[in-house]
């Protein structure tokens, strides 16, 4: 046991309840306080090894303290210690926050559905949102003080020398970002907005979120493009690849696509900011998925992060790279 | 909460020295002076505090206290006395105590001087130069009011007061601030028992902008300066040092003591152990300490091939030959350390003393040997030969190899901090046959309740005998499916007549599993007590998950919300601890052993 974590759970003199999860690299250690009306979640703790895995749990909890002021009003987790050792492979990171009380939110919809109405959570992840970016725009000190060209360029400085399958792939995607159209100004994203990591509770389903590693400067597109791309991608047969499904929701018409373009007129997008926004995520994507970022992927992942993003590129080049924002219908 | 010590003299000279300045103090005041004189002071702003902290129980009282002092909680009608000790700040206070503060206030003839707030859990308190502090575990503040002579003598009233009526659960530091030019009430807070804990420059251009003041912090032992604007809070570091400091204390293993017949202890430097009666108690063989009779080899590869993996292990190392002489799954089971997993649960300091028993090929050992001092027992000589390898070529200093079958190795009592006993207690009654699974058993775990140091714990992992993945089928100790399911006389019969190659080791059925009750009856019969049970949802051999018999925990570890009438239903009966209890897979227990059988073994190992 992390001395950090023995260190709380024996705080209260009585022991807490601890239950184990496995993580990427490490476990997550929830403590529950054991009580006549049933036992509370009381804390969660982040243990892992390794210099990668040491890095995100670094960069979460940099993010959570950023993040602090806002904590209460959006639902985040507080960070109430962490500690760092060694070096290299022998590297530790144990951060200890407090816990989203809910269970994480689970989208039951067909990226087929088409002119269906959106998903009830969908619309309520884009308010919490909403509700985020607006508060982030309040506070300066929160301003990452970037534009989206700058970030782009940061960002095919720092995939360049992707190894060569992952390489091959960006190349296409970096191509697409046109310096003239990222003049608008970066704000802060969660990074890995996906419905796992959105915690509802109460009767009124409020919104906590979660792991916030991939904090860092976006455009406002981003989150709600991640969200998107992680959906269930079930076409209407049943059978579809995750490539049919983002077709369905970007690039045909429905509801999905409405939504996007609503969110880039609130951002005060232009088309061709909108489509800058648009690729460089693509980009950002891909290299998440293949494990050129903060997470790490195995083989496996990797193999499957590969077939689909060729299949995709295959087809946004086949498309002449569509753009969500003006096209109604590409082949 | 323990009781705070009671120092010497050393506190009174520490109040009462007002002249002890040295030559950096008279630099700073300096500095400050200069400052305040010419007028800078409202254009420059540089100055230094001390964050400084002590854990309630590392508290030095002085022996006697301020006579005529009274302390007491403050409530809702001392607001206008905190005002009148604190003018400026004194219309927060109100708030503050609304916001389930509390106030501790020291009283002297009727007047309010010197107050503590106690706060628990992640709190922001205002700073006295427009900052934040961001607090990250329960804490009692107290703020900088102890610079007059009258106050000084009130502030050890309050931390008395404080250690005798512990604020809550969850306060665990006393925390304090002094200016750098306060050097009394440093040097008074020292004489308590505090130590320095964060050191913050404060440094502002342009005294009419606070948007331009920038605070520079850095934690006792940190190598880095923090920055921080107007508006973000200072996080306060915490008090506990880091844990390589306290893994440099490992207990040491050349002191492993054995116990001979006669009652006397041994120690286990020597070539040869013999004891003084003249019994021969073991060796040393190699870096293997071999104490009794080995086990005939026994493995998941035959005897062979083991010989040839120890030899290339010699040679090419023993990962490269592991991965040559094993398939993929058996090295990955070798070789992975999420079998150790479990160590995220055990409540152990780093460097305790744990004794892992049937330690196979090091998977768990290992792990372990990089927080805690291990000692690994491993029957099979070959198995054995194998990890003191993996302990040479690893370089894992903190394990020591010691080949025996437990019942037979003469370990001394009460010198471990905890014993890991993963799937061992079902095989114990393989190689004892004329004495009933039963009894072995729990001459087993009595016996892991001996070596047990004082407040030690055992982990022990075992299947359940009505698991889910025996109902569906998957094989037993036997080698065969449901034998658990059956009456003993039948599984014993069934095992008799099969060909299955585990039923022929196992002739007679011996390796017995109960139910959930049926372990608590066992382990309360060997005088221990279950402080917490989990089970492992994907096996104790993968204990990645492990989930505790807690209605709260188990909604907690299985929250996807199901599609479905019927899944949902299915879900909520998985959501009963019941359900776990009766089908969960395996079960890992940290027990613990009971009060009077403590002292039963205590006493028997004084009489020793």
């Amino acid at each position: 046991m992390h001395e950090l974590v023995r260190e709380w759970s024996t705080a209260g003199g009585a022991g807490a309840i601890l239950a184990r999860l496995p993580m990427d690299q490490g476990g997550l250690t929830a403590a529950f306080a054991p009580g006549r009306g049933g036992s509370r979640l009381l804390w969660l703790a982040k243990t892992v090894r390794g210099e990668a895995a040491c890095a995100r749990l670094r960069a979460e909890r940099l993010a959570l303290e950023r993040l602090a002021p806002l904590a209460e009003s959006l639902g985040l987790p507080r960070v109430l210690a962490g500690h760092e050792s060694g070096h290299g492979e022998a590297a530790e990171a144990c951060l200890l926050q407090t816990a989203v009380e809910g269970k994480p939110m689970r989208v039951d919809w067909h990226a087929a559905a088409g002119r269906a109405p959106l998903p009830r959570e969908m619309m309520a992840a884009g308010d919490w949102l909403r509700r985020f970016q607006r508060l982030c725009r309040e506070r300066p000190e929160l301003k990452p003080g970037l534009s989206l060209a700058e970030l782009g360029r940061l960002v095919q400085s720092r995939l360049a020398a992707a190894p060569e399958p992952a390489g091959a792939l960006l190349a296409p995607l970096l191509a697409q970002l046109d310096d003239a159209a990222g003049a608008a100004e970066c704000i802060p994203i969660h990074g890995d907005f996906w419905a796992g990591n959105l915690i509802r509770s109460g009767r009124r389903g409020e919104i906590g979120v979660v792991d916030w590693s991939g904090f860092g400067p976006g455009s406002a597109l981003d989150d709600l493009l991640t969200f998107m791309a992680s959906l269930p991608c079930r076409t209407s047969d049943g059978a579809g690849t995750r490539l049919q499904g983002w077709r369905q929701l970007w690039f045909e018409p429905g509801r999905a696509q409405q939504y996007l373009r609503v969110w880039a007129a609130e951002a005060e997008y232009g088309p061709a900011q909108a489509r800058f926004a648009f690729y460089l995520f693509l980009a950002r994507r891909l290299g998440w998925e293949m494990g050129l970022d903060l997470q790490a992927r195995n083989r496996a992942e990797r193999a499957a992060a590969h077939a689909h993003w060729t299949a995709t590129l295959a087809w946004l080049r086949q498309n002449r790279f569509p753009d969500p924002f003006t096209i109604s219908s590409p082949a | 909460m323990a009781k705070p010590g009671v120092a010497g003299g050393r506190w009174r000279e520490g109040w009462r020295s007002r002249r002890q300045v040295g030559l950096r103090q008279w630099l700073y005041r300096g500095v400050q002076s200069l400052l305040r004189r010419s007028g800078g002071g409202r254009w420059v702003e540089w100055r230094l505090h001390q964050i400084i902290g002590i854990r309630p129980q590392d508290l030095r009282l002085p022996p006697r206290l301020a006579r005529g002092l009274e302390v007491r909680e403050a409530g809702a009608a001392d607001l206008v006395a905190m005002r009148q000790l604190r003018a400026p700040a004194g219309t927060e206070y109100g708030a503050r105590l609304a916001q389930s503060h509390r106030a501790i206030a020291a009283w002297l003839g009727g007047r309010m001087v010197a107050f503590v707030w106690v706060v628990r859990g992640p709190a922001r308190l205002p700073t006295s130069f427009g900052n934040w502090w961001q607090m990250n575990g329960g804490m009692a503040w107290l703020y900088d009011l102890y610079s007059h002579p009258e106050v000084l003598g009130a502030v050890p009233h309050l931390y008395a007061w404080l250690a005798e009526h512990p604020p809550g659960p969850g306060v665990r530091f006393f925390v304090g601030q002094t200016d750098y030019e306060n050097r009394r009430s440093w040097l008074a807070h020292r004489s308590l028992g505090y130590q320095t804990w964060a050191q913050l420059w404060t440094w502002r251009c342009g005294g009419w902008r606070r948007q331009m003041s920038r605070r520079l912090t850095r934690g006792a032992g940190a190598l880095r300066w923090h920055w921080h604007g107007p508006n973000s809070p200072i996080a306060l570091p915490r008090l506990a040092p880091p844990v390589e400091a306290q893994v440099a204390a490992y207990k040491k293993l050349d002191d492993l003591e054995l116990q001979c017949g006669c009652g006397r202890q041994l120690a286990t430097r020597e070539e040869e152990i013999v004891c003084v009666c003249g019994r021969r108690l073991g060796s040393n063989q190699g870096g293997v300490l071999c104490l009794g009779e080995a086990v005939p080899y026994w493995g998941e590869i035959p005897e062979m091939e083991m010989q040839a993996l120890l030899a290339d292990a010699g040679q090419r190392g023993w990962r490269t030959a592991a991965r040559e002489h094993l398939s993929r799954g058996l090295y990955q089971y070798v070789c992975g350390e999420e079998r150790a997993a479990f160590d995220d649960l055990l409540p152990l300091a780093a460097g305790a003393r744990v004794l892992d028993i049937g330690a196979g090929w090091g998977s768990i050992a290992a792990p372990l040997a990089r927080r805690y001092a291990v000692v690994a027992v491993e029957g099979v000589e070959e198995r054995a030969r194998f990890l003191e390898l993996r302990r040479q070529q690893d370089g894992l200093t903190h394990l020591r190899v010691v080949r025996g079958e437990l019942q037979n190795v003469p370990l001394a009592l009460g010198q471990f901090d905890a014993i890991i006993a993963n799937g061992v207690l079902e095989w114990a009654a393989l190689l004892d046959a004329p004495v009933s699974p039963e009894q072995v058993q729990w001459r087993f775990l009595d016996r892991l309740r001996e070596l047990l140091a004082p407040g030690g714990c055992i982990y022990l992992a075992i299947e359940n005998r009505f698991g889910w993945p025996v109902l569906r089928g998957s094989a037993d100790h036997s080698g065969l499916p449901y034998t658990s399911l059956l009456p003993r006389p039948l599984a014993r019969w069934v095992c008799a007549h099969s060909h299955a190659y585990r039923s022929q080791f196992n002739v007679g059925y011996r390796t017995y599993t109960y139910s959930y009750g049926g372990y608590r009856k066992l382990f309360r019969r060997a005088g221990l007590e279950v402080e917490q049970s989990w089970v492992c949802t994907q096996g104790y051999n993968h204990p990645e998950k492990m989930v505790p018999l807690d209605r709260a925990a188990i909604r907690f570890s299985t929250c996807r919300r199901p599609q479905g009438r019927l899944r949902r239903l299915a879900r909520r009966l998985e959501a009963q601890p019941w359900v776990w209890r009766s089908v969960g897979s395996d079960f890992a227990f940290l027990l613990r052993a009971g009060e009077a059988q403590g002292a039963a073994v205590q006493a028997r190992r004084g009489h020793a």
